[in-house]
């Protein structure tokens, strides 16, 4: 969580989109032998670990992009990358936008990557946030994204959104 | 889901309905006379149909005319008095006859095999609470993509790392159903569709032979010879 939200002040591109939003694609590496061969050459994704321990991460920060399927689930649920599916492309596109407009919209209140799943011509959106003492505002961003949303994409959206207390509540791991 | 069937109650004054008794398939007579122009239209939700049996679509409209004041519990008896008359006309769906499949076969197929292998038991289960009959599932072999990168960033030319998209499917088949009840079921299995699974519906539809290519009519003045 803190080497994410330190990207984030940064304003770069959070590291694990790349492996987490394509769906349905998975490595060879499934027995032991050829996991511990194949992870040490895969660097995205992965965090060096700390002298003091003092990087926070959440869970799925802290799986590794090779259990994607196993111990942790995608970012982005659709058909577009079955065979015989069209839109892969213009989904993926898509699923960009929505994290980027929710990041600029929600900002240091958003506490965990966006899920998007999409569900016949509707797309339901999943995420946490840090709620703040007055929540009329927050009423107002939901409303506000789901609208926008709804009319920039030209279907259904539904922002569903779950609040932390603290942000200590979602770290897993400290390395 | 366009009704395939539709009545059109006609209720007189404001009779309730649960006073009267009557069975879907029925007419209703009642000793009521006053003919009635309140027609209601009560649209059941998708209720789970046996084969054969159809949705109800009872129509109520308030005719500004003879919208009578009187009470609505009146006496049967009596000749002099004015009794409500309770009919029921059917409309003309009720004489176009229900759609039939022969067979039914609904292509499913995701990425995540335990998605699937639950879906079919989902699948399974709501087939038999509908009595759908011919139930049979196949399970094709899945469909691979593969993609071959170097797995060094520097030479190692001979060392690759292979990435894979794998695509699952079910076939499940279903023998002769009605339209209603398939239109019934598709709903409750589509409405359920987990993200990520997408859905090919084939249905084959029973139709009588067109009238060019049915045999002539055979004269009864013909005699056989």
């Amino acid at each position: 969580m803190a080497a994410l939200m330190t990207l984030r002040k940064l304003g770069s591109f959070p590291l694990t989109i790349p492996y987490v939003a394509l769906r349905g694609i998975s490595t060879t590496c499934t027995n032991a032998a050829s996991v511990n061969k194949n992870r040490l050459h895969v660097r995205v994704g992965r965090f060096k670990p700390s002298k003091d321990k003092s990087i926070a991460l959440t869970y799925d920060e802290s799986k590794p992009p090779y259990k994607i399927g196993l111990e942790k689930a995608w970012n982005s649920w659709n058909t577009s990358n079955l065979k015989g599916e069209t839109r892969m492309s213009e989904t993926l596109t898509d699923d960009v936008f929505i994290q980027n407009f929710l990041k600029g919209t929600w900002g240091l209140m958003q506490a965990s990557d966006v899920v998007i799943k999409r569900r016949h011509n509707m797309i339901h959106i999943f995420m946490h946030i840090l709620p703040k003492r007055d929540l009329q505002p927050i009423y107002f961003l939901l409303g506000y994204s789901e609208e926008l949303l709804s009319s920039l994409l030209k279907c259904p959206v539904k922002l569903e959104l779950q609040s932390v207390q603290k942000p200590r509540d979602l770290i897993f791991k400290y390395i | 889901m366009a009704a395939s069937c539709g009545r059109i109650f006609r209720v007189l004054n404001n009779i309730s309905i649960s006073q009267t008794s009557f069975n879907l398939s029925g007419r209703i007579r009642s000793s009521y006379s006053k003919r009635c122009t309140l027609q209601q239209i009560n649209r059941t939700s998708p209720s789970l149909l046996v084969e054969g049996q159809r949705r109800c679509m009872t129509t109520l409209q308030a005719d500004d005319k003879n919208i009578p004041h009187e009470h609505p519990q009146k006496d049967i008896q009596g000749g002099d008095q004015e009794v409500l008359k309770l009919e029921i006309d059917t409309t003309e769906d009720e004489d176009i006859p229900d759609v039939l499949y022969s067979h039914l076969c609904i292509e499913v197929k995701g990425h995540d095999i335990a998605v699937l292998d639950s879906y079919e038991k989902f699948v399974q289960l709501a087939s038999k609470c509908l009595g759908l009959t011919g139930y049979s599932v196949k399970r094709p072999k899945y469909d691979v993509l593969r993609r071959s990168l170097l797995r060094s960033v520097h030479i190692f030319k001979k060392h690759y790392v292979q990435y894979e998209q794998r695509t699952y499917y079910r076939v499940f088949n279903f023998t002769r159903t009605t339209g209603s009840t398939a239109d019934t079921f598709l709903e409750y299995i589509q409405r359920n569709l987990p993200e990520g699974v997408a859905m090919k519906v084939t249905k084959h539809r029973l139709e009588a032979l067109p009238d060019h290519l049915k045999p002539p009519k055979q004269k009864e003045s013909i005699s056989d010879s």
